[in-house]
């Protein structure tokens, strides 16, 4: 896929990019979506939603804000929006899927740096995001966010996948 | 919650390392400088007093002296750059290279001492920041002003642009219950809220709920979920503040009932974000303020500044540097953020409203109506 979708742009843009200057807003979205997911209306949106997310983390052909940044560190976001939406279960075809044993100890996505605090302190949704993935507050070991150097083969593979028109390149990918 | 191995310890250490380096190259040269001219004040002293070869002695003494005691130093800024050497290479996981500059020899010499690559661009984000930053301890940040009104103001202004009677719907969709546009980036939020906002997530307008409530104990430690990025902002008058809204109701026609088609149409389960380009809103320098972490250049460093402050919030420990800004000013791709969010009533809310320093290409891009 070479293109975002509107579903997908849509989705994406009203909740969770930009996190770091609307953080309540990502957070929102990722304690939604059993809601979503029930909702009539949106469950089929939503659902291609998914199935698009998945294409793009797969093919590295959702393209970083601006191209500011590298390839490898939008598909590493991508993948911290997979799990704070869905789950340790990579998506489907995730060439270089995370470990589920990193997840929130030592990797910190958006929803874990924004949403969880103190057990304390914590909200309903919070700890149930948390008991979805198998998670306490005390297991939280707040690390890295993202993998800093790309797998050997990496350059290689965006090269071929972008040779075979599934993704387009740009300056600085690598 | 338990501990934090991450980045934002080694970061935390990074700024005091810097901090320190920074300091003794900006005292040490004037220093030894001061030891040489003293050296010779006494020499000529002796000299108008016909002491012989005193005059000579008292130089090269002191000459040699602030030599020797320069080699050390020298020998510490080696160890200076050894250490921020590692920590950088820690951070940006790719290897570093660096000659120590010469003592005194200013910020630029010690940022060209690292060779090209990730280590020389993050040492030079945060020496750059480091001649202008500043520090607020969350001692002070708990006796920043908190405010929850709106000031009367907002209602004038939104009355004399749009009229009386648009004015006061615009003013309901801006005051609604679930907005803080008002509150966390009017005009009237002081500096000192702000700071403590980026700072140490302390809530400008002091809500107690669960996602908002701050707390700082009497050890120092910080708690609070508040959420905010690296960057607090605000709009300077109010006048600037309502721009982007005006130039969003230009583009939906000049009425209510199209403004509220237009985000019923692009709204995303009751949601709607829009980025107003600083041109189409006419919004100038001079018209946002805020502040933004020291450092926070790339994605990498300004996660590296959250991970830091949040280790500092929980260990009790001392303020992360931070700078002032201008979003519309400095920003590459500038202008405001609008979140609207449908009410249970079907009307929509201004959830908030903040300038920006870069569009984020997801949002609803505003185009100019007559470009």
């Amino acid at each position: 896929m070479t293109d975002t979708t509107r579903n997908y742009d849509r989705i994406l843009g009203n909740w969770f990019t930009g996190v770091d200057g609307d953080p309540d807003g990502y957070t929102e979205g990722c304690e939604s979506v059993a809601s979503w997911e029930s909702d009539p209306e949106r469950r089929e949106q939503f659902a291609a939603f998914k199935d698009e997310l998945a294409a793009h983390i797969r093919d590295s052909s959702d393209q970083p804000v601006g191209q500011r940044e590298t390839q490898w560190l939008n598909d590493e976001w991508l993948r911290n929006l997979w799990y704070d939406l869905f789950g340790p279960e990579p998506a489907p075809d995730d060439p270089y899927p995370v470990p589920a044993e990193d997840w929130g100890h030592p990797r910190e996505t958006p929803y874990i740096e924004y949403a969880v605090g103190h057990e304390a302190d914590s909200t309903e949704a919070e700890r149930a995001w948390l008991a979805q993935r198998g998670l306490t507050h005390a297991d939280i070991q707040r690390g890295y966010s993202w993998r800093q150097q790309p797998p050997p083969d990496y350059a290689d593979r965006l090269a071929r996948l972008t040779a075979e028109g599934r993704r387009t390149s740009y300056d600085g990918e690598v | 919650m338990a501990g934090n191995d991450g980045s934002g310890p080694v970061r935390r250490a990074l700024t005091g390392l810097l901090d320190a380096w920074l300091d003794l190259d900006r005292t040490s040269a004037p220093l030894f400088g001061e030891v040489r001219s003293r050296a010779a004040g006494v020499a000529r002293a002796a000299d108008a007093a016909r002491v012989g070869g005193l005059a000579t002695q008292v130089v090269s003494h002191a000459d040699a002296g602030a030599t020797a005691a320069e080699r050390e130093l020298a020998g510490l800024a080696g160890v200076f750059a050894a250490e921020t050497r590692s920590l950088v290479e820690l951070l940006t996981g790719a290897p570093c290279v660096v000659t120590p500059s010469m003592l005194g020899s200013g910020p630029a010499a010690l940022v060209a001492g690292f060779a090209g690559g990730p280590g020389h661009d993050y040492v030079a984000d945060l020496v750059a920041d480091a001649a202008v930053d500043e520090r607020q301890p969350s001692e002070v940040a708990e006796r920043a002003p908190v405010v929850n009104t709106i000031p009367l103001s907002v209602a004038a202004g939104l009355r004399a642009e749009f009229g009386d009677e648009v004015g006061d719907e615009l003013l309901a969709m801006v005051c609604h219950a679930r907005g803080h546009a008002v509150q966390l980036h009017g005009p009237d939020v002081p500096d000192e809220a702000l700071m403590a906002r980026v700072s140490w997530k302390k809530d400008p307008m002091g809500r107690t709920d669960a996602k908002n409530s701050w707390r700082r104990d009497p050890d120092g430690t910080v708690t609070t979920k508040h959420g905010i990025g690296h960057i607090a902002g605000k709009f300077t008058t109010v006048e600037a503040m309502i721009k982007p809204l005006k130039a969003l109701l230009a583009h939906t026609g000049g009425t209510l009932d199209g403004l509220h088609d237009y985000l019923t149409d692009q709204a995303d389960a009751g949601r709607v974000r829009i980025f107003v380009p600083a041109d189409v809103a006419g919004l100038e320098p001079g018209d946002a303020t805020g502040f933004r972490g020291s450092g926070t250049g790339t994605t990498l460093t300004a996660r590296h500044w959250r991970s830091a402050r949040g280790d500092a919030m929980q260990t009790g420990g001392g303020p992360m540097p931070i700078v002032r800004t201008d979003q519309i000013a400095e920003g590459e791709d500038p202008g405001a953020a609008m979140i609207f969010r449908r009410t249970d009533l079907g009307t929509w809310a201004l959830v908030t409203c903040y300038p920006t320093e870069v569009a984020d290409e997801k949002f609803i891009r505003l185009r100019s109506t007559t470009s």
